[in-house]
């Protein structure tokens, strides 16, 4: 526990770590501490990731083992096609997320992005974008005589397509303002908690929501446990990030669960072990079973202490279009602008990152904007505050959004960067990657396993440089003075 | 004297003493992704040998007999009076790899870039080894040379334990695999 400041920023999860720790419940940095160091080859990107039944070929970073695969594939091939693997699944990933139904969608573009996508693609081999490219890149897979440069072009590709992917599901891009409200305190005493986890499909999702509403006392509320989920009454309420789900379900105060796909086992295993009720949204289980299981499980646990005061609440006001992003951007004047955006990752304490950063950007004159877990951190600590000026500006998690917004705005040239404070996904790396493909400056503040060769590293620079954008990511966890510096730069 | 021991069958062959020997002991960095970085190319201190059936990782066992303090021409190797380990002075070292030929378990390696022999120092100023540390499945483990006695007695025990629990009558031969 002596590291306690090291795994989140916030107070009051550093007393719930403990708190856990003491009750003998273990929690996801415990799960970290144990799997260091991670396989070092793979953090190169020096483990092959064909599958073939030949291998499994790593070849020696120090050069004096095994300098390739038993196929003869060199370093830069097999840091080359790692990362391609990496980003096949990323945008199968995205695939799956946005458009579920379709095997081989269409994929448009929104009109203000035309010209910058066009270029990225014409410096990316040309020809159209079409969702078929995730089934090709994974037959390279299955060729390591491939060249390490077609492998990555190849791999931004897909970063383009899963970005352009994000933008697909418009159905959620209400026109009415929503709100946010992210924080322990909506945790009131009395009141039963579904946390609901992952990104549960609209049908099961409809469902739970109706259930909870019927009558029956006492009253049922749904809590997001770090997704971005719209409800009928805007998106609901997150009791924490991401990063935090079970830290959170450890405190006893969530009633019964509600996981959907991409939930994390160990929120399941943490239900079970807890005796907390649980329901996977695409089982076809009733959700009144669920609604009835946690009015029981509050009955029980009424008399527990442990509570919250109101106050741990943040609010803000979250952009869902373009149109509303344009006259958010008109009204602030901006005209030096950050992206802070990311997951929580166990690299960094959770929440350091994306506050420190904010704050100095604002202080600095930056007009910062955020989605996922970085933008819930700055909503919590008070940065998104309707009364703050100035204030971070939260958008809804749909990368897609942001590039629209800034585009129909006309103030891309004021866009000084990104700053991925976390990546958890190979979803997220993709978008990473897509951004530095349509000519915008990335950082990545984690290390990435591209390390294992400086060709992979050249080609990757060299081929969003051609566009006029920047990747940047460094070998070690980033300093906040770190990307503070790349952002003034 | 503490030295590093093996649980042979617990080593899966992951070769993550080695990465990590080379990046934090041998690297200016001391962390992997810089070590790659460097040139000259950071060399690890311990080797994992084997095939698909076993794999042992070895480095310096510090012998009590040591012929490589013999064999080295220049004093460079010398048992610190501290910790009883064999240690190299690189300053003094001239590279001429006589005791790389004298280590009967080929565990001291030449570095010709850097013009000297390396080998492992059992990390001895620090709290653990990190070959120790990194270990994924724990199969190094260190070990006080005097607790090796305890260890064997504890294995003779496990011995005549078994025996007994079998109930052997007569002139029992200790199958020996």
């Amino acid at each position: 526990m002596e590291t306690i400041h090291l795994k989140t920023v916030d107070p009051i999860s550093q007393e719930l770590l403990r708190s856990a720790a003491q009750r003998g419940i273990h929690l996801s940095w415990e799960r970290y501490e144990k799997q260091q160091p991670q396989d070092g080859f793979q953090r190169l990107g020096l483990s092959c990731p064909y599958g073939c039944m030949q291998g499994p070929c790593r070849i020696d970073p120090f050069g004096r083992g095994a300098d390739r695969g038993l196929c003869g594939l060199d370093r830069d091939g097999m840091v080359a096609a790692f990362l391609l693997r990496l980003c096949v699944a990323g945008a199968l990933e995205a695939l799956q997320r946005y458009l579920p139904e379709k095997v081989t969608p269409d994929v448009s573009i929104p009109a203000p992005l035309n010209k910058m996508l066009n270029q990225a693609l014409k410096n990316l081999g040309g020809g159209r974008l079409v969702a078929s490219e995730i089934h090709e890149s994974g037959s390279l897979l299955s060729r390591p005589e491939e060249p390490a440069e077609k492998l990555v072009e190849r791999a931004l590709r897909l970063g383009l397509l899963t970005l352009v992917l994000s933008g697909q599901k418009k159905l959620d891009r209400a026109t009415r303002t929503s709100r946010c409200r992210v924080g322990y305190g909506i945790l009131s005493p009395g009141e039963v908690f579904i946390g609901v986890s992952g990104q549960p499909s609209e049908k099961p999702f409809q469902m739970l929501e109706k259930a909870v509403s019927g009558k029956g006392a006492p009253a049922v509320r749904l809590v997001s446990l770090g997704n971005w989920l719209r409800g009928r009454e805007g998106f609901l309420s997150f009791g924490c990030t991401s990063g935090e789900a079970d830290l959170l379900l450890s405190t006893g105060k969530i009633h019964s669960l509600f996981a959907g796909p991409g939930t994390e086992t160990s929120l399941l295993e943490l239900c079970r072990s807890m005796k907390i009720p649980y329901m996977e949204s695409e089982e076809q289980g009733q959700p009144g079973d669920l609604v009835r299981s946690a009015r029981d499980r509050q009955g029980r646990s009424s008399r527990q202490t442990l509570t919250f005061p109101s106050s741990l609440v943040g609010e803000g006001r979250v952009i869902t279009n373009p149109k509303e992003l344009e006259n958010a951007l008109k009204k602030a004047k901006a005209r030096k602008i950050a992206l802070v955006v990311g997951s929580d990752t166990f690299q960094h304490p959770v929440g350091w990152l994306p506050v420190e950063i904010a704050t100095h950007l604002m202080g600095d004159g930056f007009h910062v904007m955020g989605w996922g877990d970085a933008a819930l951190w700055m909503v919590k600590n008070g940065l998104a505050a309707d009364d703050r000026k100035p204030a971070v500006t939260v958008l809804d998690d749909d990368p897609m959004l942001a590039m629209e917004g800034l585009a129909v705005a006309d103030v891309l040239k004021g866009l000084r960067g990104i700053c991925f404070t976390g990546l958890k996904t190979c979803r997220d790396l993709n978008i990473a990657l897509g951004w530095a493909s349509l000519g915008v400056r990335v950082c990545v503040s984690s290390p990435l396993p591209f390390w294992g060769s400086e060709v992979v590293r050249k080609i990757l620079s060299k081929k969003v440089e051609a566009v006029g954008g920047a990747f940047a990511h460094l070998d070690h966890p980033a300093e906040p003075t770190e990307i503070l510096d790349w952002f003034e730069k | 004297m503490k030295v590093i021991g093996v649980h042979v069958d617990r080593c899966t062959g992951c070769k993550t003493c080695e990465l990590y020997c080379a990046s934090e002991r041998g690297s200016e960095g001391k962390s992997l992704l810089k070590a790659v970085q460097e040139t000259p190319v950071p060399q690890p201190r311990l080797r994992v040998e084997g095939g698909p059936e076993i794999a042992f990782p070895l480095q310096c066992r510090h012998c009590l007999d040591a012929p490589c303090l013999d064999a080295c021409l220049a004093g460079a190797l010398v048992r610190d009076e501290k910790t009883n380990l064999v240690v190299i002075r690189e300053d003094r070292c001239i590279a001429c790899w006589t005791c790389t030929a004298f280590c009967p378990y080929g565990v001291i390696f030449s570095w010709p870039e850097r013009k000297i022999a390396l080998k492992c120092d059992r990390c001895g100023y620090m709290e653990e080894p990190v070959c120790v540390d990194v270990c994924p499945t724990r199969a190094l483990e260190l070990v006080d040379l005097n607790a090796i006695g305890d260890l064997l007695q504890e294995k003779r025990k496990g011995v005549t334990r078994d025996a007994a629990a079998k109930r052997k009558k007569g002139v029992w031969v200790l199958e020996l695999g």
